[in-house]
């Protein structure tokens, strides 16, 4: 047995660490006698000089790339091994320079696999040590297989991304199996060794999001399919259950057969399908499957106690960092490169540097920092802040540094211009108030009224002026109107045809009206115009995380950008069908009820969440995703009294 | 006999191929095979031909012309990570029961 001192490990660790930041952009024939030359409109030299350059030996002679914000550093992941970190072009656009840098992503995935896996590792281990028998082996062995299948599957999507890697040759997945076992064996090493204290370190999923660079994938996926394969197999899982679970993904694969809708996935890269083929449906099933059964027994598995309180500290430091680095990003070209990659981002942070930025119109703009989704980080800074007054109304003392901390998240709440997270922030605390203080009537009326004059405030009092009859049917009208009518999506013609004194067109006219005054008609509207189920897939859906069919099949009016859903349910009902997502709420509706009656706190956090689901596309990022299941997770837990001590 | 490195190149080989005595016969001509797509084989100087039947294939391929020079480096790269990879795994999986953390 070899011992080591902590702190040399931990010496060691940020040694490689640094290693892993500066040495593979700096490696380059430095015996060629090709010097980079001062970038100006004659970009000849870099179009004769192709990976002749490295990164930093670019930024040591071009300084001014580092922080001027019209040059804009990108990756090139279609280039060779040896062309890795090196300049592989210039290019001028107007007054924007783009400097192309050599990213093969199989570099890539071996290098973000250690960096992240690095970080993790200084997480604190569990005091039992993890002893890897065959059932451990067995998912570890068997996920790469699944993931090769992945690549297969999704081959015109790789296809530009790994360079010379010929998807239909054996040999090549042969290789690709080896890389992606090295991923599965050490993030399930490291990751299972560390159980206990990964419930806590949560939040740091927002500022690290793991996705590989050219890869539709993120490393917490492969940990949590790995670990929720070991559950399956030690048979965990009910037999009804798992037999409903194969009746819908036959009827996903069949109606899959014979598809072919492509999605290039933009910022939903990672948790999105970008074909909708039989091969691809059935990677996204069993990879959806085995990732939610993996963070489910993950964060439920019986532990000594839960503590929520210890959730604020990582949250709050995860939070301030997001929003530095986001900053920082916006303003300086080389951190944004780095943010991306080492970040695992799937969407390259803001160049916006103003946060107070207002539209011609005095709107406030959003502002999203590096994480891709303004609404999903401002969901993001609203959990910290009702954590923190949770924590207050429980009496605990809240130090300098939290209440420091806690400007930053309110700075970061009003960038991104998350309205329903600021109202459900203030109804939250105004329910915990009243619940824990038992105000009089007086203060309990004056606080409705003073809630209800913010809800009228950010509404808008106009909009509440309107004619009822245009705000509700505004949503299926823009449906109606951004599409084509020589074919036009099944659920916008069945709206639309509803007589009048129909109880769906009720509900359909409420649930327009609420999106009229959360802003969501017309993204609602689009939905409907582009969701084209057959009565069956309305009721089963098209499978897990199938945009490709919902963008593909029906043409509409061009949109300003690729446009999501914006609301999770409505991503559930298209991936799972009305049947399950019925099921799903009233689910989720009676663990709350009883979870109310344990612990007040955590029921209003899970409220605070599925509010904020409803007009958001949360369940497409892995921050959020894991987040919010890991909550619910251990509710649940605590529900079925997993726990020997809930504080 | 067939050459695997020439079935890696060019394809199977035909069930009818006759293998032709090129080197004997100065005037040898290559003819176009309108069902094989053109490929492109280097010497080791980097020297480019690009071949439009089999049998052309075949004859430069056993004559040391290969793949494109960077397409070798790659595979040669993609095997090493290969090795990397299964020896990290295995060194891994020694060391985590071999190594024991203690505070200091």
């Amino acid at each position: 047995m070899v011992k080591l001192k902590n702190r040399y490990l931990i010496a060691i660790k940020v040694v490689f660490l640094l290693f892993i930041i500066i040495i593979p952009w700096s490696i380059s024939d430095y015996g060629d006698n090709v010097r980079p030359e001062k970038i100006t409109s004659d970009l000849r030299f870099y179009e004769r000089n192709t990976c002749s350059i490295s990164i930093n030996e670019f930024l040591i002679s071009n300084p001014n790339v580092i922080y001027q914000d019209h040059y804009k550093i990108r990756f090139n992941n279609y280039s060779s091994i040896k062309c890795f970190g090196q300049i592989t072009g210039v290019d001028q656009i107007n007054h924007d320079f783009y400097i192309s840098v050599g990213s093969n992503v199989l570099v890539g995935l071996f290098l973000q696999t250690s960096f992240w896996l690095l970080l993790i590792s200084f997480i604190k281990k569990d005091e039992n040590k993890l002893s890897l028998k065959i059932k451990d082996f067995v998912p570890i062995f068997v996920i790469p297989l699944f993931l090769i299948f992945g690549l297969y599957s999704e081959i015109r999507f790789y296809s530009k991304n790994l360079y010379l890697i010929d998807l239909t040759k054996f040999d090549h997945y042969l290789n690709l199996y080896t890389y992606f076992l090295f991923v599965t064996f050490f993030s399930y090493l490291i990751f299972q060794n560390r159980k206990e204290n990964l419930i806590y370190s949560v939040p740091y999923l927002f500022l690290f999001m793991m996705l590989f660079n050219g890869f539709n994938l993120y490393l917490p996926v492969i940990f949590f399919a790995t670990y929720g394969l070991k559950e399956i197999l030690s048979g965990k899982l009910s037999k009804i259950f798992l037999t409903i679970l194969s009746l819908y993904s036959l009827f996903w694969l069949y109606q899959a057969a014979g598809n072919n809708y492509y999605l290039k996935p933009d910022k939903v890269r990672g948790l999105s399908s970008t074909i909708y083929t039989f091969p691809g449906t059935f990677y996204w099933t069993v990879i959806t499957f085995t990732l939610v059964v993996g963070i489910f027994y993950y964060f439920s598995s019986k532990k000594e106690k839960f503590d929520y309180s210890f959730l604020i500290k990582p949250f709050l430091l995860s939070g301030i960092a997001v929003l530095i680095v986001g900053y920082l990003s916006s303003g300086n070209p080389l951190i944004r490169f780095m943010t991306y990659y080492y970040s695992g981002l799937t969407k390259y942070p803001t160049d916006n540097q103003n946060l107070f930025l207002l539209n011609e119109w005095g709107e406030k703009v959003a502002w999203r920092g590096m994480f891709p989704s303004a609404e999903s980080i401002g969901e993001f800074y609203g959990l910290i802040l009702l954590l923190l007054i949770l924590k207050m109304f429980s009496h605990k003392q809240i130090s300098y540094l939290e209440a420091i901390f806690s400007l930053f998240c309110i700075l970061g709440l009003y960038a991104s211009n998350n309205k329903t997270a600021f109202l459900l922030l203030a109804f939250c605390i105004l329910y915990k108030y009243t619940q824990q203080l038992k105000p009089n009537r007086v203060i309990k009326i004056t606080l409705s009224g003073l809630f209800l004059f913010l809800l009228i405030f950010f509404i808008r009092l106009d909009n509440l002026l309107l004619d009822f009859n245009f705000t509700s049917n505004n949503m299926v009208g823009l449906g109606y109107a951004s599409g084509y009518e020589n074919f036009r999506s099944s659920s916008i013609n069945y709206l639309s045809n509803l007589s009048s004194n129909n109880v769906i067109k009720l509900l359909i006219m409420i649930v327009g009206q609420v999106g009229f005054l959360i802003n969501r008609s017309e993204l609602w509207g689009l939905f409907l115009a582009r969701y084209n189920p057959s009565f069956s897939e309305f009721m089963l859906g098209t499978g897990p995380y199938n945009l490709a069919k919902h963008y593909g099949e029906v043409d509409i009016v061009n949109t300003r950008s690729f446009l999501l859903p914006h609301s999770s349910f409505l991503n559930l009902i298209l991936f799972f069908g009305f049947i399950f997502f019925i099921f799903f709420i009233v689910f989720v509706f009676r663990k709350l009820i009883k979870l109310k009656k344990i612990n007040f706190d955590l029921y209003l956090i899970n409220i605070y969440i599925f509010i904020n689901l409803i007009k958001s596309d949360s369940i497409l990022y892995i921050s959020t995703l894991t987040t919010y299941l890991a909550i619910f997770t251990i509710c649940v837990a605590i529900i079925q009294k997993k726990y020997s001590k809930v504080i | 006999m067939e050459n695997e490195i020439v079935i890696k190149i060019c394809g199977s080989y035909p069930i009818d191929f006759v293998k032709v005595d090129i080197e004997n016969n100065p005037n040898f001509v290559f003819q176009n095979d309108q069902g094989f797509e053109t490929i492109n084989v280097f010497d080791s100087d980097g020297n480019t031909a690009s071949v439009n039947s089999f049998l052309e294939c075949e004859h430069y391929v056993s004559g040391g012309w290969d793949v494109i020079p960077i397409e070798r480096a790659e595979t040669f790269y993609f095997d090493l990570f290969s090795i990397f990879a299964v020896l990290s795994v295995i060194v891994g999986f020694i060391f985590s029961k071999k190594i024991k953390i203690i505070n200091g």
